[in-house]
């Protein structure tokens, strides 16, 4: 049985200075795996060679298949990737950004069919955006439009999901909608990886967990035991507190 | 309701379609009817007709590739100040151009018959623009940053431009030379035969259905490149057609009305404020734009009082950067987000 996402000494020079140095992810359907690290870990560079988005050496293999070996297109229907902060600025209609997730199923001249009609209102309907289907993107808050984006890669129909720090920037309101998103995306049975900051959200919310410092794997594992006040003295240099503070939870019934 | 496009649309295709037909009738109606000479003289009559004919057919025809090539490279760098002018086609077709000017001066009937004199023009301007093409190509090869393409082609346009400047220059030793480089300078239809009506039409017609056909990778593109790449487009290949497409487009406008500015950029930017950002409404909507606009801009050439003819391009310039400012203010371009 394949991991649903499997690389093994993941590396990615620029301008003749490795970034990435010698990584391995492995990530399994129904699991929420959060890379983190402090700031200019490589994070960001790792989840983009992971989409094949940079060059980089070593080995990746989605579902038993070598990424290079795939095409644009087998990619994207395998692998979906929601950006940190998007370039589109258009004003494109919430429905149509989502149906880009379906680009990668048709050919170009083709028009979007009834089934890809249903798989966009689907993906609304998961993420919560139906309500905005209509709104243009532009107009939409950057909370609003994280979960349109992540509405989009589910549409794509890919069973990993790689997403660049999906709650930065949020309010606490959103950020909770987004992490209960990914555990939910995920207790369907899809791979999901993401770039995050906060580590006690890393700690309650995904299921392992892979930390990076100097563009190097530090330790990888079960989040709550990976993410140890060792470690975190280590890689950030500060002290964890695990006693005392205040928490915030969705209430009861609430999803997205 | 679903959209079928991408883009929210101000106005029903249909109804755009059916108002652009209706532009489009207007302008040749006023492309005949108007000008200087008397329709009421029946000795004529028909050659008058048959003129202008040629001439709305070749000012549409040139709008129409210009407006297209717009939308192409506006939709390959996301920016809607772009035009087909910084890929160095525009000026390379011009060179090109200029080159075939000074060619058949030159040696004249030394060139041979197998090919009209008046084809040296175009085929000029055509190896201008794939020449520059081929260049920027060679230069920016396995890159995949838009901005290295974009400042390439600005580089290049630059050496185009000066390169016509000498050889304008050269061109004044004969007056009748140096003023129809001039003329091709500033751009105009005048004097436009069947042949040229075939070359552009055929040029605008096969590039917009080009254009048309990467609609939905240039929507997708929208996202920016990481994105698109992400959901499935394979980007150096939309970025390489859009690029030949462009610079065909440039060359075909160029070889038939000289140099002809603003029109890449007004109209595509005008278009998507009444059909949308979806590039399968846009590209059509812009051809026939850009065809109207150029009909129109050509009978007020005609009309307004001057010393002989205004030259087109003083025309397309004069309507054109106001009406941009007037868009620009009113923020119209891409919901008035980042360029």
């Amino acid at each position: 049985m394949h991991d649903a996402l499997h690389a093994r000494g993941v590396c990615v020079e620029r301008g003749g200075r490795r970034i990435v140095r010698g990584v391995d992810v492995d990530a399994a359907g129904g699991r929420v795996t959060a890379i983190l690290g402090p700031n200019g870990a490589g994070k960001t560079t790792l989840l983009k060679a992971l989409l094949g988005l940079v060059p980089s050496t070593g080995t990746i293999r989605i579902f038993g298949w070598t990424l290079g070996d795939l095409s644009a297109r087998q990619r994207a229907q395998r692998l979906a990737y929601v950006p940190q902060q998007t370039q589109l600025s258009a004003t494109l209609a919430v429905r149509d950004v989502v149906a880009q997730g379906r680009f990668a199923h048709r050919s170009s001249l083709a028009r979007l069919d009834a089934g890809d009609r249903r798989r966009v209102s689907a993906a609304m309907r998961t993420a919560g955006v139906e309500a905005w289907a209509e709104r243009t993107f532009p107009s939409l808050s950057g909370g609003e439009q994280r979960l349109v984006l992540i509405a989009r890669a589910v549409c794509t129909g890919a069973r990993i999901l790689l997403l660049d720090e999906p709650t930065s920037s949020l309010d606490v309101a959103h950020r909770l909608h987004i992490l209960d998103l990914l555990r939910r995306l995920a207790s369907d049975g899809r791979a999901v990886v993401c770039v995050l900051h906060e580590i006690d959200d890393a700690r309650q919310h995904t299921d392992d967990a892979v930390v990076l410092a100097g563009g190097s794997t530090v330790a990888h594992g079960p989040a709550a035991a990976t993410l140890s006040a060792d470690l975190v003295d280590r890689v950030w240099g500060v002290d964890m507190i695990e006693a005392g503070g205040i928490g915030f939870r969705l209430r009861q019934g609430v999803t997205s | 309701m679903h959209h079928a496009a991408a883009g929210t649309r101000r106005i029903p295709l249909a109804v755009a379609f059916a108002a652009g037909a209706l532009a489009t009738a207007i302008a040749v109606a006023l492309g005949l009817l108007l000008g200087r000479g008397d329709l009421g003289d029946p000795a004529l009559r028909e050659t008058l007709l048959r003129l202008r004919l040629y001439r709305a057919a070749v000012a549409f025809g040139t709008g129409a590739a210009l407006a297209v090539g717009g939308v192409l490279v506006q939709g390959l760098f996301r920016n809607p100040l772009a035009s087909p002018s910084v890929l160095g086609a525009t000026a390379g077709a011009s060179l090109g151009g200029q080159l075939a000017m000074l060619l058949v001066a030159t040696l004249g009937a030394g060139l041979g018959t197998a090919i009209a004199p008046e084809m040296f023009l175009p085929l000029g301007c055509m190896a201008g623009a794939l020449l520059a093409l081929v260049v920027l190509l060679t230069i920016v090869r396995g890159t995949r940053d838009l901005l290295v393409l974009l400042l390439c082609g600005f580089l290049l346009s630059s050496l185009c431009v000066s390169i016509g400047a000498f050889l304008t220059t050269v061109g004044q030793k004969s007056w009748e030379l140096g003023r129809a480089m001039l003329a091709f300078t500033v751009g105009g239809v005048a004097g436009a035969g069947p042949r040229q009506v075939a070359v552009v039409w055929a040029i605008a017609g096969i590039g917009a259905v080009a254009a048309w056909a990467w609609a939905r990778p240039l929507d997708v593109m929208l996202s920016g490149q990481e994105e698109a790449e992400s959901l499935g487009v394979d980007t150096r290949v939309v970025r390489r057609w859009c690029v030949v497409w462009t610079a065909l487009l440039s060359a075909g406008a160029v070889a038939v009305g000289g140099n002809i500015g603003f029109v890449g950029l007004v109209v595509p930017n005008a278009m998507r404020a009444l059909v949308g950002v979806g590039h399968r409404a846009l590209v059509p909507a812009s051809a026939l734009a850009g065809g109207v606009f150029l009909v129109l801009c050509d009978v007020a050439a005609r009309m307004v009082p001057a010393h002989g003819e205004l030259p087109l391009g003083v025309v397309t310039g004069l309507i054109g950067a106001p009406m941009f400012l007037i868009m620009l203010a009113r923020s119209h371009l891409w919901g008035g987000g980042r360029a």
